[in-house]
């Protein structure tokens, strides 16, 4: 390994080096995405905007490895996916990465604690019941434990799968629309969860959002258009982002 | 880890698990019963003082039970395949959820076999206590109704449970198999997806064996003129299995398509009758495994209704032929009949006699007929169709063209006979054709067996000038006329038919009513968003129920238009071979059995579907 690549496995959390991934369909090829490149930097906050169809869902499924690219590679902390069989994938999943999305988050036969616990007893580690309780107590959800999803209100199943990202301490967190079907309030609070687990806990975060609002909580906000990197902001309010969105849209 | 999540997914979702656990509970009742009645059997065949009757009549009553609870375990696989693969289907996202947060395929296909084996568990602890406390009613009855006269000893209940909780969760684990290994294929993605479509095209694997089998049945029709009726009778009680087999490989291409044809004339008229063609063609999933259990019962109910009339058709036809006395005389078991006949002087009276001897090399139980060649050419028709009539003496015998081919028996093949302690072997010196009313599969030669033996059920007499009820008169004998006695014998053959019909197809109705009531309400649960979404759109609660009630409606009778064709299928190659055998032939086709058939799988996918419906807007409005 050379000392550059070196730097890279070690700042960089994911890397995505030239991916494309086009889909076929009966009017022909589709490309999601066309030739993106970018490093998601280790402990930071990216939020990736864009109008619809501009391939955000597509790059956090690859940057993931829930889809795998036309072309191109991805790497994780140094280690390439596009290698790996689907059992190997499955285990870095369960180590390195965690998933919060708009719904769907939960298992509805398990309670907020099992959940919480899911991934490590899924690894065949011991469950640390402190820590899961802990991990409940940091999204304020201690008492509702032993609650299944279904008796939890959307905020509240948002934040237990942020308590499980918490408590698994993966590498990366990935996002879709974390805060799509949630009240001002609660939205908030996802974000501000969201925003800890980077500045607080090192855990790199990229979440794909169309809400400018949401992205303000970022460090820096990427945008796609067409399938490709068009443009990026750093510490940027969500005044300035809706513009650059209003620009990309026109 | 798995089996937890396994519990637990049970005992939030039972409902969708029912129709698995009352199937595989009713197997193993089935097989527990079976097993202790066997147990009793051969724990009072082997006391002392059982007479021979006796022990056939038990044999036969424990081979019954057996078959009965082999064909409900074989309906248990359809039920339990068809559960999981719904479950499996309804919950991809929380299965690509499971693999989100780090399942391995592995692990999530330990989970849907870990839900089948908590199933199976239930089931079959629930299945063997009831067998237990079912066994000594089931023994009352038998003994109250005089299938038995014997005081069966009823063995420990352990030997039952021993074999029917295997067979039980071996039923559920291969059942639910192929579920667990598209389980194990759920992408994680799929828990990004917010609906999928579902896929149509039959697998490599369904392609290849629903061709074989089709092509296979198909195969059948030229053979049919050159087979015995008998060999026909056989085959078609087999062959709707395949037929059916083949077609299910087929279920998701055919059955939508077939639904949305039948659909569209209404289609214009009523937007339900709209919304559920259009869901019948696109959603592939319900609508076959709606489809396949009503194809399996009709198609196989229908086709043994079919040739089971039409045998008793061959047969009365044959007797029609054959018979050539006028006057048949049923002896009531009474020997003062037949003395009465032999001194009253009538031209010929020709005694079907019958003798229980072990047969064969293996020396089977079995009846045989002792004939008095002469009198039975002249009354019964008895003709040889290779060999020679001429030739049953003291060193040979008579086979039928059923036994001849069955058993791979030639004209000289030496058979060995044990009368009591006797043992003869004589050759097969005729081989006549069948006529299973007037005499048996295997002739002796009442020169072979001596005087005396066996006893006198019927004689058919060809009378002269004796007025044969005079004579009889003041016993127990009954004198009817030879087409009063067809008639009758029909009726008795159809009767028969209709009782071994019931023991044989009740589980297997059964089996096929659970599979119907229970793919309609796990397709009307998985259905719940799409009702909401179209209420939303402004559909009433009226016309959403209307919407699943044509949809079971249209989707029953495509499969029951196929299950008549497999029907007419399966009659026409029965047809074909026994038109070749006898010349005058009428053939009965037993409507209302089959209407009853057809009118109780549409009833019973209709009524499930109106109580799915129900439960559907029941939700909706709790939702709302």
């Amino acid at each position: 390994m050379t000392s550059t690549q070196a730097a890279i496995a070690t700042d960089v959390a994911v890397a995505l080096d030239g991916v494309t991934r086009t889909y076929r369909s009966r009017a022909g090829d589709v490309p999601a995405l066309a030739g993106v490149t970018h490093a998601f930097a280790r402990g930071s906050f990216t939020a990736v905007m864009g109008p619809s169809g501009s391939g955000k869902s597509t790059l956090l499924q690859i940057a993931a490895g829930l889809d795998r690219p036309t072309r191109g590679e991805v790497l994780l902390a140094g280690r390439p996916l596009g290698r790996l069989d689907e059992t190997e994938l499955t285990r870095l999943r369960r180590t390195s990465m965690a998933f919060v999305f708009q719904a769907y988050n939960l298992l509805d036969a398990l309670t907020a604690y099992e959940n919480v616990a899911l991934p490590v007893r899924l690894a065949g580690g011991r469950v640390d019941r402190a820590a899961v309780l802990s991990a409940l107590r940091q999204v304020g959800l201690e008492e509702k434990a032993g609650r299944r999803p279904p008796e939890l209100s959307g905020g509240q199943q948002q934040r237990i799968a942020i308590a499980r990202a918490l408590h698994a301490r993966p590498e990366v967190l990935f996002a879709d629309e974390p805060t799509g079907a949630l009240d001002r309030a609660s939205g908030r609070q996802v974000l501000e969860l969201l925003r800890s687990a980077s500045d607080e806990h090192g855990q790199t975060v990229v979440m794909v959002t169309h809400d400018p609002l949401a992205a303000s909580y970022a460090h820096s906000t990427l945008f796609l258009a067409d399938g490709r990197v068009v443009g990026r902001l750093d510490r940027a309010d969500a005044t300035r982002i809706a513009a650059a969105m209003s620009e990309l849209e026109r | 880890m798995m089996l937890a999540i396994s519990r637990r997914t049970v005992r939030r979702s039972w409902p969708a698990y029912v129709g698995a656990f009352v199937a595989l509970a009713c197997g193993v009742v089935l097989i527990g019963m079976a097993v202790t009645i066997a147990g009793a059997v051969e724990e009072t065949l082997s006391a002392p003082g059982v007479t021979a009757a006796e022990r056939i009549e038990l044999e036969d009553l424990s081979a019954l039970i057996g078959i009965m609870s082999a064909v409900a375990l074989f309906m248990a696989l359809f039920v339990v395949a068809s559960t999981f693969g719904f479950v499996v289907a309804t919950r991809q996202r929380e299965l690509g959820l499971l693999r989100l947060v780090g399942a391995t395929p592995r692990q999530v296909r330990r989970m849907v076999l870990g839900e089948s084996a908590v199933v199976a568990l239930l089931a079959s602890a629930a299945g063997a206590l009831l067998s237990t406390l079912l066994a000594p009613a089931f023994l009352a009855l038998l003994r109250a109704r005089g299938v038995t006269t014997l005081d069966l000893e009823l063995p420990a209940p352990w030997l039952a449970w021993s074999i029917a909780v295997p067979c039980g969760a071996a039923v559920a684990l291969a059942g639910s198999w192929r579920a667990s290994k598209r389980a194990a294929r759920v992408a994680p993605s799929a828990a990004l997806r917010e609906a999928s479509l579902e896929r149509r095209r039959p697998s490599v694997v369904q392609i290849l064996v629903g061709t074989t089998f089709l092509l296979g049945s198909l195969a059948v029709l030229p053979l049919a003129g050159r087979v015995s009726p008998l060999f026909a009778l056989v085959a078609a009680v087999l062959l709707p299995e395949v037929v059916v087999i083949g077609l299910v490989c087929f279920g998701r291409v055919l059955f939508p398509w077939l639904g949305g044809l039948l659909a569209a004339p209404f289609a214009r008229r009523d937007v339900s009758a709209r919304l559920a063609r259009d869901h019948v063609r696109t959603a592939s999933r319900a609508p076959a495994a709606l489809a396949a259990p009503i194809l399996a019962i009709s198609a196989i109910a229908g086709s043994l209704i079919v040739t089971l009339s039409f045998t008793a058709d061959w047969t009365t036809a044959l007797n029609r032929e054959q018979l050539h006395a006028p006057v048949v005389v049923e002896t009531g078991g009474d020997p003062a009949a037949v003395d009465r006949l032999r001194a009253a002087g009538v031209d010929v009276a020709d005694e079907r006699t019958t003798l229980p001897v072990l047969l064969g090399a293996d020396a089977s139980r079995e009846s045989v007929d002792v004939v008095d060649v002469g009198s039975a050419e002249q009354a019964r028709g008895l003709v040889a169709v290779r060999g020679s009539l001429a030739r049953l003496d003291r060193g040979h015998l008579a086979i039928s063209e059923t036994y001849a081919t069955d058993q791979g028996r030639r004209i000289g093949d030496r058979i060995r006979v044990q009368i009591g302690e006797r043992v003869l072997r004589p050759r097969v010196g005729a081989v006549v054709r069948d006529a299973p009313d007037l005499y048996g599969e295997v002739l002796l030669p009442r020169a072979l067996v001596g005087p005396g033996a066996g006893t006198v059920e019927t004689v058919f007499v060809v009378p002269g000038d004796v007025d044969v009820a005079a004579a009889l008169a003041g016993t127990d004998a009954e004198v009817l006329s030879a087409p009063a006695w067809i008639e009758r014998t029909d009726e008795q053959t159809r009767a028969g038919n209709t009782v071994g019909l019931w023991v044989l197809l009740g589980p297997s109705g059964l089996y096929a009513g659970i599979a119907i009531v229970n793919s309609v309400l796990i397709a009307g649960s998985q259905r719940r968003a799409q009702l909401r979404a179209a209420s939303l759109l402004g559909a009433t609660v009226r016309q959403l129920r209307r919407a699943a009630l044509w949809e079971a409606g249209v989707v029953g009778a495509a499969a029951l238009l196929v299950g008549g064709a497999v029907v007419a299928f399966v009659g026409s190659v029965v047809r074909v071979s026994i038109a070749r055998d006898v010349g005058d032939v009428t053939f009965t086709l037993p409507w209302l059995p089959l209407l009853a058939i057809a009118v109780t799988c549409g009833g019973l996918a209709l009524l499930a579907a109106l109580a799915g419906s129900v439960q559907s807007v029941r939700a909706l409005r709790r939702a709302a």
